[in-house]
């Protein structure tokens, strides 16, 4: 199965995990999603994904300067997007154990 | 739902070099400064459908994180992000917004929001440019140009400055829209008004381009206006093109006429043919013609009406011989009933020759050369009184000739130093 077409429903979650330790500017927060191992993620998925969780009042931001290079937008996770992933992250554990058990039954069965 | 539309994205809200008309090429392409404006300009084109609230959230910072992008590593935007388009679809799913072709379905983020027609038909045009700039980028050389082109942006500014007090000229003085142009155009017949003019306009023009226009109706006429100035600058551009030949030297015809014509001309009137009469009026065959310089003399090549014959007089080398007159020409002639038609020699023209010819007792007569006697003769007996006298003899002075032309009576057997044959 195609990662990118799961990784589409967790996005959300995945950006405000690697956020939520530390504040990220937007080609950094790709960078961290890769180390982490979504490697095929896109540049615009995240940009849209930051975009739509800064609309809906997850992600607080700030403009930092560079000496060198242009500036950087910084993004934060503020109140609410903390819950937000705390809640996202509970659906997820359940899912993710209800996926777990019925692939492992199925393997199960075959052995 | 805002009722603002979101058009003309595609010239970019935060694009603050892209204003007008013209954008839609200008703003695709980027050279290393604009590379980001460029690229988020044809993605943003990509949102045209999608109402504007909607898509200024989504968009509101994509310069700045491209730039960032473009700041990480090395390599330009399309090689690292590919093409806009594609990253724009991206964008789009991730952002969970409907497809560009299925418009905003119930329920959907912009549900209530109808995709209209020509909106679509723009989003189309903008992503057919954007294609045609994708295939051109394959090449070196389309590179390039196309990250040439806006740094000539600016050029545009001040050109379009000038070009709108040139079209004031056009319509407050009687000087011709595509002619008559001058660095500073009149405006009411004053040039300093026009100067004036010109001290606002190409300023305002900067200005102008320098802005970033709201979307609506301001931004709909200054994009028809710069349209108008896109298409009287071509038109000048066009009859400059046209009128390039004969600039070099304007208000002399007869010059023009004589550059571009070889052959005799007389008072503009090209000549044909050459007859030539010894001062006892007979016509002359078979006669050398030579100008001052020694050159051989040509008669038109073409002669309305007739066709020449001895142009196919050749010498002893085999060259053509040109100067010999008069020249043989062929005219049509049809027979009586019309059904027939053959060549006939063309009749040398009847003239009168000045009879009685002498010179004035009085006048001091030095010419006595024999190279010009009848040149001689016929300019300065005409305007003489008929004085009798025993001067001159005309036939004996015509058969003094100079340049061999001794009288012969038919051209064929005419006998030449160069030995011209049929």
């Amino acid at each position: 199965m195609d990662s990118t077409q799961l990784l589409k429903g967790v996005l959300d979650s995945a950006v405000l995990a690697v956020l939520v330790d530390e504040d990220g500017y937007g080609y950094d927060i790709v960078r961290r999603l890769r180390v982490a191992g979504f490697e095929d993620i896109g540049d615009a998925s995240v940009y849209g994904t930051l975009r739509r969780l800064y609309a809906n009042g997850y992600l607080t931001s700030y403009v930092v300067p560079s000496e060198s290079g242009p500036h950087r937008k910084y993004y934060g996770v503020n109140a609410s997007g903390r819950a937000q992933l705390k809640e996202s992250a509970a659906t997820w554990r359940v899912f993710a154990g209800s996926m777990d058990r019925l692939l492992g039954a199925e393997r199960g069965d075959r052995a | 739902m805002s009722s603002q539309e979101f058009e003309g994205m595609g010239g970019g809200l935060g694009d603050g070099a892209g204003v007008g008309g013209v954008d839609g090429l200008g703003g695709g392409v980027g050279g290393s400064g604009d590379e980001v404006a460029g690229y988020a300009a044809e993605v943003r084109a990509q949102f045209a459908d999608l109402p504007a609230d909607e898509s200024a959230d989504l968009l509101e910072d994509l310069e700045d994180h491209l730039r960032e992008v473009a700041a990480e590593d090395a390599g330009t935007l399309r090689e690292r992000l590919g093409a806009p388009a594609a990253y724009a679809r991206e964008l789009r799913q991730a952002a969970g917004l409907p497809e560009p072709g299925e418009g905003s379905g119930p329920g959907g983020p912009g549900a209530g929001s109808r995709p209209r027609p020509r909106r679509r038909l723009r989003a189309r045009v903008r992503q057919a440019i954007a294609d045609a700039e994708q295939r051109a980028r394959r090449y070196r050389a389309g590179r390039e140009v196309l990250d040439f082109l806006p740094s000539l942006r600016p050029a545009w500014w001040v050109l379009r400055g000038w070009v709108a007090v040139r079209l004031l000229e056009a319509m407050t003085t009687t000087a011709h829209p595509w002619h008559e142009i001058t660095i500073i155009p009149q405006v009411g017949n004053s040039t300093f008004v026009g100067l004036l003019a010109l001290l606002v306009a190409i300023p305002a023009s900067v200005y102008a381009a320098r802005q970033t226009v709201p979307d609506g109706w301001r931004r709909r006429a200054m994009g028809a206006g710069e349209g108008i100035l896109v298409l009287f600058t071509v038109g000048m551009a066009l009859s400059a093109i046209g009128s390039q030949g004969d600039r070099g030297d304007t208000g002399s015809g007869v010059s023009y006429v004589q550059q571009s014509q070889s052959g005799l001309v007389e008072d503009g009137k090209p000549i044909s043919n050459l007859y030539l009469y010894d001062q006892s009026g007979k016509l002359l065959n078979g006669v050398y013609v030579y100008d001052q310089d020694g050159m051989p003399v040509r008669a038109m090549p073409f002669s309305v009406g007739s066709y020449i014959d001895s142009d196919a007089w050749l010498d002893g080398n085999g060259s053509p011989v040109t100067n010999l007159f008069p020249r043989h020409l062929l005219q049509q002639q049809w027979s009586g009933d019309g059904n027939s038609m053959h060549l006939v020699t063309v009749p040398p023209p009847m003239v009168s020759v000045p009879h009685g010819l002498h010179r004035e007792p009085g006048s001091d007569d030095p010419q006595q050369d024999p190279a010009t006697p009848s040149t001689t003769a016929t300019s300065s007996t005409p305007s003489g009184p008929p004085v009798t006298s025993t001067s001159a003899s005309p036939s004996a002075s015509a058969s003094g000739g100079a340049t061999g032309a001794h009288t012969a009576s038919v051209l064929p057997t005419t006998p030449t130093p160069s030995g011209a044959t049929g």
